[in-house]
């Protein structure tokens, strides 16, 4: 079984490197269906996060001197 | 000296001159403390100080306006303003002024060598008890973990010479006029009125704003400092640190990193005869030494994964405490132990690896809140940063499958336009679209995507003057990827993920090919 490559490997292969032409010319664009679920997949997290946020906390009358 | 400076005396270095005529006050002391090390005394450089004898501060005299002017006891309205200049002597500093007296052609040499020598000034009360008034001083030298990110520059006037002197501005708290809390607002509206050009507001000023019906002796609670900083002409920010610790230092990070100052209050429990007495204390910080590598974040959110976010453990901080200082070094650390159902987070004020001095007794507070004056027009505050973050970062992932760092910022559209222009990192070809097409608002977010510290891999910008109505995804302004080459397998990535945003894209510039021997070496 091939070993999974570490994050680090991954951005190394992603950014650290010229994109040959062959190379280039095979690349599949990410499908919509995935785009999607991701923005979905982030409005859930966001409204979660909202969900916690403290501004609305009642500030108690500790006077500060 | 002779009479071209007959108000202006100067005199030599020396502690106790200083503390003497400073009355010797806790603050003296500090300030005698970080003036000696910031000038190297212990090497033997000579510290040259100058006084004007008499000198008119704005700030003391609206102070004296209002409320001592109709004491029984009425202070003087006039102050005197110390200087401090190191590397040289009184005699040196003495000949170097009157030199530019005598040639007009000596007058911006000298002007340039004494801002270069500059440490700072001191304006003097005439309050016993209360004689620091508005100090500026410089800060220690950024030695890449220094980070004193809300100093602004300051213009001071000595014998005629003009000079430039970067800093915030710190007094000490005189009851009268002002308590620790709305001297706390003062010095953060020093930062924001000059960010947002305005007049800074006075103590007295603030104080009033704050619409408090009580003496100013009795303090503010943090309702009455929102509303002063709110009927001054900005907006206000307030967050918690209760329910997530690391969450609460990245967002005070993500404000100082926005070059704005953060108050932190704080509580102490203290038993009293009656019952338990809590006492507040607000402090500012001006700054904050680079965290270790962020750890990941719990988000004690259901369902949102954790998080590394920058400054999450961030636990030195460099703060203005009107009972001590400027630029102080203080400690925050994560208390095992529990307070209103929280765990604590807590203030060492001091150094906790330092030696004890008699003039300070260290102690440790309890985090209760921060809150962050700020323009107007940013209307989004951090916690809405964080959002933005966790609403993008699938998407980002999908594109990019690495554990990035993610680090927030608030900026002026124009400062980061600028910033691009003068950047040697990026593709210069998308820079015309940027920068004729795009359209940023005055005050933007920055969520910036790293792969270790310092190595950012991308900016997603997004408008920070408005606070999304429906918020499924922040209104994205452009993606700036410094570390995404133009002509790297990542390029096309960005291309993709900027098109599905709608948005300009800037890449990092292009990387060259590698040369056949350093193929063979990879291989």
């Amino acid at each position: 079984m091939a070993p999974v490559p570490s994050a680090e490997d991954t951005a190394r292969d992603l950014f650290d490197r010229v994109l040959g032409d062959e190379e280039a010319s095979h690349l599949e664009p990410l499908p919509e269906s995935v785009l999607l679920e991701a923005v979905e997949e982030g409005a859930r997290h966001a409204a979660a996060a909202e969900a916690m946020t403290s501004h609305a906390e009642i500030a108690p009358a500790i006077r500060f001197l | 000296m002779a009479a071209p400076t007959s108000s202006l005396s100067i005199l030599a270095w020396t502690s106790d001159a200083v503390l003497n005529g400073l009355g010797r006050g806790t603050q003296a002391h500090y300030l005698v403390d970080y003036v000696e090390r910031l000038a190297e005394i212990e090497r033997g450089w000579p510290i040259a100080i100058a006084i004007e004898g008499h000198y008119v501060d704005r700030h003391y005299l609206d102070d004296f306006q209002h409320y001592y002017a109709r004491s029984f006891h009425m202070p003087d309205s006039a102050c005197r303003r110390w200087h401090f200049f190191a590397r040289t002597t009184p005699a040196d500093l003495e000949a170097e002024l009157q030199a530019s007296f005598a040639d007009p052609s000596r007058v911006a040499a000298t002007s340039a060598s004494l801002e270069s020598r500059y440490l700072g000034f001191l304006v003097q009360r005439p309050l016993s008890g209360a004689p620091v008034g508005r100090t500026v001083l410089r800060t220690y030298p950024v030695d890449g973990r220094r980070h004193y990110c809300v100093v602004r520059p300051y213009v001071v006037h000595v014998a005629g010479h003009r000079l430039r002197i970067d800093g915030l501005a710190y007094q000490q708290q005189d009851r009268g006029a002002a308590v620790c809390a709305s001297t706390a607002v003062w010095s953060a509206l020093q930062r924001v009125a000059h960010v947002t050009g305005q007049r800074t507001p006075t103590p007295s000023a603030i104080t009033r704003a704050s619409g408090s019906p009580f003496p100013t002796s009795a303090g503010l609670d943090v309702r009455q400092m929102a509303e002063a900083i709110s009927r001054l002409g900005y907006g206000v920010d307030a967050f918690y640190p209760r329910h997530n610790r690391a969450l609460f230092r990245s967002h005070v990070v993500a404000y100082l990193d926005s070059n704005l100052p953060v108050i932190l209050m704080m509580t102490r429990k203290r038993p009293g005869a009656g019952g338990q007495i809590v006492d507040g204390h607000a402090i500012v910080v001006t700054g904050y030494s680079e965290p270790r590598p962020a750890t990941t974040v719990a988000t004690d959110m259901t369902g949102v994964p954790p998080i590394a976010l920058h400054g999450s453990d961030a636990d030195v901080l460099y703060v203005h405490d009107d009972n001590l200082g400027s630029h102080a070094r203080y400690e925050l650390y994560a208390s095992h132990e529990w307070e209103d159902g929280f765990l604590k987070l807590e203030v060492l004020r001091g150094r906790s690896n330092a030696p004890k001095v008699p003039w300070w007794r260290q102690d440790v507070w309890s985090v209760f809140a921060a809150i962050v004056a700020k323009p107007l027009k940013l209307r989004k505050g951090v916690e809405q940063s964080f959002h933005d973050t966790v609403a993008l970062r699938p998407l980002v992932q999908r594109f990019f499958p690495i554990d990035f760092t993610y680090a927030r910022r608030f900026t002026s559209g124009a400062e980061y336009q600028r910033g691009l222009l003068e950047s040697g990192d990026v593709d210069r070809t998308s820079i015309p679209k940027l920068m004729l097409s795009t359209r940023f608002s005055r005050h933007i977010g920055v969520i910036r995507a790293l792969r270790r510290p310092g190595s950012p891999t991308l900016d997603v910008v997004v408008d920070a003057t408005e606070v999304e109505r429906e918020p499924i995804l922040p209104r994205v302004t452009a993606i700036v990827a410094h570390g995404i080459p133009v002509n790297s397998p990542g390029a096309p990535r960005a291309r993709q993920l900027a098109d599905f945003l709608g948005c300009p894209l800037v890449l990092g510039k292009a990387l060259e090919a590698a040369t056949p021997a350093q193929r063979d070496d990879h291989e």
